[in-house]
C-alpha cells in the first residue's frame, strides 16, 4: 500500500538523519566525507571500501565538492533507496568463521600484517587497532575464536 | 582462498569499528547533553529575585578578616602555625622557581600545601591581580611562542603532561591559561595554587582568564568546594573566602598582538571589549545567595512558581517554607513553548536584576523582607549595573554556533549562540583575527569553526570518563599561526558508553511520570506500544535533550517484532543507587531529580561539613532566614522541627534524613493544593 511505503520510507530517512547529526559537527547538515564509511556501516549495512566510495560518486554525482564534505540533501536519497534495497547485508557470523579458519596456519602476527595490506588494505591505524586487539602478545599469535566475539557485537 | 578471507575480516572490522565509533560518539552527547542542562540549572540560581545573602553564613569575624582586612604574609605567619611535622613544602616569598618546582614535585607525590602557605600564596595572588587590566595585551615580538590552554577542570595530570611536552612557564615560555581551572576533577586546589605561583614569579608571563567555573556557586554544586573543605579541615573557610575575591579579580581576556583575542566562553552581539576593559571586574561576582520564597496559609498566599526544593514545615500555624535553587526554564507538568520559557526567563532576570538590591518580593503576597541583604558594616560591594552583568556573562558562558545570527544560549541558560556574522563584525569593529576560546568539551581537545577564525581549545583529557577525549594547547608563533599539540593521560579504550547511559537511565527515572503521560498522548488505542519516530519525539520533550535517540533505542527500550515500541520497558531495571524506604514513584523520582540541588543546601547549613547536621547547625540557619524574613519563629517550633527530622534519634540529621524530610512534603503539597485549588 502507498501509505504504508511512505511511512516505512519517513522512518527510514529519519533514521538516516539521526546518524548523520551524530557527526555533523556544526550542525549545519554536513559531514565530513571521511565519516561517511561510518555512518553507512553504523546504519547497519556492510559495504567494502569499494562500495563505499560508489556510494559517494552517487552522492556527489551533479557537483564536484572540492571541499570535502557531504551535505544530507545529497546523502539522504542515494542512501534510503541502499535501505530499502536492503543492499549490503551483513555476511552472517559463521561466514566469518569460516574465514578465519581457512587462514589457520596463516595467523602469526607478521602474516596478520601481510594479511592487512591484500584485499582492501588497512590503513596503518586500523592495523595497529586490530593487532593491539587481536593478537596476543605473548604468542604473537590471533586466536581467532577469542576475537571473533569481539568483531560481532551488538 | 586466502584474499577473499582476508577481506571478510577487513569488512567486518570496519563494520564494528563504524558501530563503536558511533556508539562512542552518542555517548559524548549523551555526557554533554546532561552537563549543559545541569550547568543551566545553577546558573539561574544567580537570577533569584528574593535573596538571603549567604556571606551571612560566613559571618564569624576571623573568616571575613581574610578579606576584609587585607590580611597580610606577616599576620598569616602569626596566626596559622606550621608543625615541625609537616613535610610539604615551605614557601617563601617573594617566590622563586624552587619554590616552583617544590610545589610540583610535591603534587606529583600527592601532599598538600599547608593552609598558612595557601592563604599567603592567595593574598598575594590578590595584591598582584588588581594591579592588572581587564584586558592584558601581549605581543609575540619578544618570544618565540606564546601557549594557550584551555579548560582544565582539575586534572592536575594533564597540568604536569603540558609542562612536561612544553616546558615550564618562564620569560621564554609564555603561558595563557584560559579558565576554568577547578571543578570536577579532583586536584583543583593544587593546579591552583601552581598556576598562581607561577604568575607571582613570572607576572608578564604566565596570564590567567577567568572561566564561568571561577564562580562561587559553581564550586559549591561542581566538587570544588567539596574538595578543599575535605584538604583543608581547618582553614577552608578562609581559603574559600578568600578564593572568591582572587577568583573576582581574574583578568577577563587577554589580547595578542592586537590581533589574536582570547577568552573563556565567546561573544555576543553586543559584546563591546572597551566596555569591558573600563568595568570593575571584581563586583561582577557570584551570587552565593540561596533563594526563599516564604508565605503562610493564614494570608491566603498564592502558589508561587519560583522552582525550589520543597521543604514543608507544618505546626499549627501552617508556614510553609520553600527553597528554591532550580531552573525557572523547566516547565513543570506540560512541555509546552520552551521558546516562552525562555523569553519569560530573561525578562524575569532582567527585571529580578534591578529587584535584587531593593529585595522586593516578586509574584507574592507575603510582605517584603526589612533591611537589605548586605550585612551592616561589611564590606562587599555594591551590586553592578544590569549591563557589566550581562556583558560578562556573554564572554563566560556563549558558544559559537554555524548558524548565522546572536541567540540566547537555552542549552547553558546564559550567553548566546553567536554565529559567523557576529564574529566577523566583532573583528572588523576591533580589527582582529582570531578568536580563541574554550568552554565546550571537543573530543579531539580542539576545534576550529567560524571559517578557521574561531578556534576552541580545551585541555582536560579523559574529562567524562577514562579514554572519552584528548586534550589539547595551542602554540602560537610571531606570525600568529596556530599549531597544536594533543595530549591523552591514559590509553585509549571505548568503553565510555555504559557510564554515559547510566547517567542517562538516573534521568529517565527521575522524569518516569512525565515521560509515561507523554508516552500515553501518542498511545491512543491504549495498546501500551507506540511507533520509534513517537517513542523518540516523547524522549527528546520531556527530557529536552538532543540526542540521537533511534540510536540509543536498543539500549533504552524493548520494540516488538512489528516495529513498536513497549515505551513503559523503559523503566523496568532501572536500579537506583539511592536506597529510600519511600515506595510510591512519584517521590522517588523528585528526589532523584533534587537531590543534587538538596546536596548543596544540605552543605550549605552543614558547615562545618562533617556529613551531619546537628540541630546547632540547622537552628542557627533557620533563624538567619527567618529573622531575614522578619518572621518570628518560636524556638520550640524550631526544635520540633529538627527532631522530626531526625529519624534515627541519633541527635544529628544526615543527608538522607534531610532527603527524608520530603515525605511530609509531598503528601502535604498534595493536600494543600488540592485545599487551595
Amino acid at each position: 500500500m502507498a501509505s504504508r511505503k511512505d511511512a516505512v520510507v519517513a522512518e527510514i530517512e529519519k533514521k538516516i538523519t539521526k546518524a548523520f547529526e551524530v557527526f555533523d559537527r556544526e550542525s549545519n547538515k554536513t559531514v565530513d566525507v571521511r565519516e561517511i564509511g561510518c555512518i553507512i556501516r553504523s546504519l547497519g549495512c556492510f559495504p567494502n571500501e569499494a562500495e563505499v566510495q560508489e556510494l559517494l560518486d552517487q552522492v556527489n554525482i551533479e557537483v564536484e565538492d572540492p571541499s570535502g564534505f557531504v551535505h544530507l540533501d545529497k546523502f539522504l536519497p542515494v542512501m534510503t533507496k541502499v535501505l530499502l534495497d536492503e543492499r549490503f547485508q551483513p555476511i552472517p557470523e559463521d561466514v566469518l568463521l569460516h574465514a578465519f579458519e581457512s587462514l589457520k596456519g596463516y595467523l602469526l602476527r607478521q602474516n596478520v600484517i601481510l594479511c592487512c595490506f591484500s584485499g582492501e588494505p588497512f590503513t596503518q591505524e586500523e592495523m595497529e587497532d586490530m593487532l593491539n586487539v587481536a593478537v596476543d602478545p605473548e604468542t604473537n599469535i590471533l586466536h581467532y575464536r577469542d576475537y571473533l566475539p569481539k568483531l560481532v557485537i551488538d | 582462498s586466502m584474499i577473499r578471507a582476508a577481506i571478510l575480516i577487513q569488512k567486518w572490522y570496519r563494520f564494528t569499528m563504524a558501530r563503536l565509533e558511533m556508539r562512542r560518539r552518542y555517548s559524548l552527547s549523551i555526557f554533554q547533553s546532561i552537563e549543559y542542562a545541569d550547568e543551566q540549572d545553577q546558573l539561574q540560581v544567580c537570577n533569584l529575585p528574593f535573596f538571603l545573602n549567604v556571606e551571612i553564613l560566613f559571618e564569624k569575624p576571623d573568616v571575613r578578616k581574610v578579606v576584609d582586612e587585607g590580611l597580610c604574609l606577616k599576620e598569616f605567619e602569626k596566626k596559622i602555625d606550621v608543625p615541625d611535622s609537616y613535610y610539604g613544602p615551605r614557601l617563601s616569598f617573594p617566590l622563586t622557581a624552587e619554590d616552583a618546582n617544590a610545589l610540583l614535585h610535591a603534587f606529583r607525590n600527592e601532599q598538600l600545601l599547608h593552609a598558612r602557605y595557601v592563604l599567603q600564596l592567595l593574598s598575594e595572588t590578590r595584591r598582584v591581580l588588581k594591579e592588572m587590566p581587564n584586558i592584558t595585551h601581549l605581543s609575540t615580538s619578544y618570544s618565540k611562542e606564546i601557549t594557550v590552554c584551555g579548560d582544565l577542570h582539575g586534572n592536575l595530570d594533564d597540568l604536569l603532561l603540558i609542562f612536561y611536552k612544553n616546558g615550564l612557564p618562564s620569560e621564554q615560555n609564555r603561558y595563557v591559561f584560559n579558565g576554568d581551572f577547578v571543578d570536577r576533577g579532583k586536584n583543583s586546589m593544587e593546579i591552583l595554587i601552581i598556576l598562581f605561583a607561577f604568575l607571582l614569579i613570572y607576572p608578564n608571563d604566565l596570564h590567567l582568564n577567568r572561566g564561568n567555573h571561577e564562580d562561587y556557586i559553581m564550586n559549591l554544586r561542581y566538587g570544588f568546594t567539596k574538595e578543599v573543605s575535605k584538604k583543608y579541615k581547618d582553614h577552608w573557610k578562609q581559603i574559600l573566602c578568600l578564593l572568591r575575591d582572587v577568583f573576582s579579580w581574574l583578568p577577563l581576556a587577554t589580547i595578542i598582538d592586537s590581533k589574536v583575542l582570547i577568552l573563556h566562553g565567546g561573544i555576543s552581539d553586543t559584546t563591546d571589549l572597551d566596555f569591558l576593559n573600563a568595568l570593575e571586574r571584581n563586583k561582577v561576582r557570584d551570587r552565593t545567595d540561596v533563594g526563599i520564597i516564604l508565605f503562610s496559609l493564614k494570608n491566603s498566599a498564592v502558589q508561587i512558581q519560583h522552582l525550589c526544593i520543597n521543604f514543608c514545615y507544618c505546626d499549627s500555624n501552617f508556614y510553609f517554607f520553600f527553597f528554591k535553587l532550580k531552573s525557572l526554564m523547566r516547565p513543570p507538568k506540560s512541555v509546552r513553548d520552551r521558546e516562552e520559557q525562555t523569553k519569560k526567563r530573561i525578562a524575569t532576570s532582567k527585571a529580578s536584576k534591578h529587584t535584587a538590591t531593593q529585595h522586593t518580593a516578586v509574584k507574592t503576597q507575603h510582605n517584603p523582607p526589612s533591611g537589605s541583604a548586605e550585612p551592616s558594616g561589611s564590606n562587599s560591594p555594591p551590586d553592578p549595573a544590569l549591563e557589566e552583568w550581562k556583558q560578562i556573562l556573554d564572554i563566560l558562558w556563549s558558544d559559537p554556533r554555524s548558524q548565522n545570527g546572536c541567540t540566547p544560549n537555552k542549552c547553558r541558560g546564559g550567553g548566546c549562540y553567536f554565529g559567523p556574522d557576529v564574529t566577523a563584525k566583532l573583528f572588523a569593529r576591533y580589527n582582529l583575527k582570531m578568536l580563541i576560546r574554550s568552554h565546550e568539551f571537543k573530543p579531539e581537545g580542539y576545534e576550529i569553526s567560524h571559517d578557521g577564525k574561531v578556534i576552541t581549545i580545551f585541555s582536560a583529557s579523559n574529562y567524562y570518563e577514562e579514554g572519552s577525549n584528548r586534550g589539547a594547547y595551542i602554540k602560537l608563533n610571531p606570525e600568529l599561526t596556530p599549531r597544536f599539540v594533543q595530549y591523552q593521560v591514559s590509553k585509549f579504550t571505548r568503553t565510555i558508553e555504559s557510564a554515559a547511559l547510566k547517567s542517562l537511565r538516573e534521568k529517565i527515572y527521575a522524569h518516569r511520570s512525565e515521560l509515561t503521560s507523554a508516552f500515553a498522548q501518542y498511545d491512543t488505542n491504549g495498546t501500551g506500544r507506540i511507533s520509534v519516530n513517537d517513542w523518540a519525539e516523547a524522549m527528546e520533550s520531556v527530557l529536552q535533550l538532543e540526542l540521537p535517540w533511534r540510536m540509543l533505542r536498543p539500549q533504552l527500550v524493548q520494540m516488538n517484532p512489528d516495529g513498536e515500541v513497549d515505551f513503559m520497558s523503559c523503566f523496568y531495571d532501572l536500579k537506583m543507587g539511592q536506597p529510600t524506604k519511600e515506595a510510591q514513584p512519584a517521590l522517588a523520582e523528585t528526589l532523584c531529580r533534587y537531590r543534587k540541588d538538596l546536596e548543596i543546601i544540605f552543605n550549605i547549613i552543614d558547615k562545618d561539613h562533617s556529613g551531619l547536621i546537628s540541630f546547632e547547625e540547622f537552628s542557627q540557619t533557620w533563624r538567619l532566614f527567618t529573622s531575614h524574613l522578619g518572621i518570628e519563629v518560636e524556638d520550640d517550633s524550631i526544635d520540633k522541627l529538627v527532631l522530626s527530622i531526625d529519624y534515627n534519634k541519633d541527635g544529628h540529621i544526615d543527608f538522607n534524613e534531610f532527603l527524608e524530610a520530603f515525605h511530609v512534603v509531598h503528601r502535604l503539597e498534595k493536600k494543600w493544593c488540592q485545599k487551595f485549588h
